[in-house]
């Protein structure tokens, strides 16, 4: 699991004392089909939805792309997510998110962040990626940091140092307007390699 | 199965289960969001799908519409048929709609335009060096510059791009 520079860790916690939790629940649901399991957080304006990825999806994906099976898997052997953030807000309530400041706790307090797309970057370049390839794996991405302005919505793939299957805690914090918002996803859970 | 079927089925596999996902995210309000500083666009000169040259200053004088996009996008492949809608609304109208592919090329953009036919210009931003000169965090982004060539509005995420409001927003900006 990628760990927050000393800098960002202590940011973060001074942040995250002055930040109220969001009230509203956490919604889990279930693909009768598949088994996949979303986890989808809103508060009847704004949204944040993280769906379970397959490993096989991941690597059809990145090898659709250019990525060699080799490749990809080093993207497959660690959880992935959908995650899908939209503003419902009304106007002039803008919402930023900072991926950086985003915690992952583990049962037994191991702490960390998720794995973003310049930590990926730097490894595509050591292993001489194609650009191709690369242009689309920084896109497929969800952004590091966006600012969402009332009716924005993106989706992309957040990635995690965890092995299948590993269940954790993501507290995710955003800034809506002038306020500090965080929700804590409990005991989501990454995807198994089936 | 030749090789091109082969990718646009593994993409599909790929996407296939996030289709509910995208269902339940499916764009509400219609917003423009104004950019009230009008920061001026960044020129670029791209080749479309024919091979056609376009250079973003040749369309001075008028409303431009550049979204960003890739095939591999759902909220891109879900918002190209209302932007076709946009454009037979708009053609006429003295607005140009450019649809900017990131990071793909041909052999992968003329497949998927079976499945999704579109009329206006598919500009090919292969190694995605234009987007980098934009302020784009993730696809699809759009972007509404007016007729002096700056930004005026944008939109992150899906529209439907045939609503009313929405396209009169576009329109109003050959007034100015």
């Amino acid at each position: 699991m990628a760990r927050p520079d000393r800098g960002a860790a202590r940011g973060l916690a001074l942040w995250l004392a002055t930040v109220g939790s969001a009230a509203a629940e956490v919604a889990r649901s279930s693909d009768a089909a598949t088994g996949l399991v979303t986890w989808a957080w809103h508060d009847g304006a704004s949204r944040i939805t993280l769906a379970q990825l397959l490993p096989d999806q991941v690597r059809a994906f990145f090898q659709g792309r250019g990525f060699s099976a080799d490749q990809s898997e080093r993207v497959a052997a660690g959880c992935v997510f959908q995650l899908v953030i939209r503003n419902g807000a009304a106007a002039d309530a803008a919402m930023t998110v900072e991926l950086p400041v985003w915690r992952v706790e583990r049962a037994g307090g191991d702490v960390g962040s998720p794995r973003l797309a310049a930590a990926w970057e730097a490894e595509w370049a050591r292993l001489g990626v194609a650009s191709g390839p690369r242009v689309a794996f920084r896109w497929a991405l969800f952004p590091a940091r966006q600012r969402f302005a009332p009716g924005d919505w993106n989706m992309g793939m957040l990635t995690l140092d965890l092995a299948h299957g590993t269940t954790f805690d993501l507290h995710a914090a955003w800034h809506a307007g002038s306020q500090v918002r965080s929700v804590r996803f409990r005991d989501l859970a990454c995807a198994e390699d089936r | 199965m030749g090789r091109a079927t082969c990718r646009r089925l593994a993409w599909l596999l790929a996407l296939l289960p996030l289709l509910p996902l995208l269902a339940g995210t499916a764009p509400a309000p219609q917003t423009l969001t104004p950019i009230e500083s009008r920061p001026a666009v960044p020129d670029f000169t791209l080749v479309d799908m024919d091979g056609a040259s376009h250079r973003l200053e040749a369309y001075r004088g008028r409303p431009v519409i550049i979204n960003f996009w890739a095939t591999w996008c759902p909220p891109c492949r879900d918002e190209l048929p209302s932007m076709e809608r946009a454009w037979n609304r708009l053609r006429d109208q003295g607005v140009m709609l450019l649809a900017i592919n990131v990071g793909e090329d041909e052999a992968t953009i003329f497949p998927f335009t079976a499945d999704y036919p579109v009329t206006f210009p598919l500009l090919l931003d292969r190694d995605g060096t234009v987007v980098e000169n934009w302020p784009v965090r993730g696809l699809p982004s759009t972007f509404v510059v007016d007729p002096r060539g700056r930004v005026a509005y944008q939109a992150i995420g899906g529209r439907a791009w045939d609503d009313p409001a929405l396209l009169a927003r576009v329109l109003e900006l050959r007034e100015e």
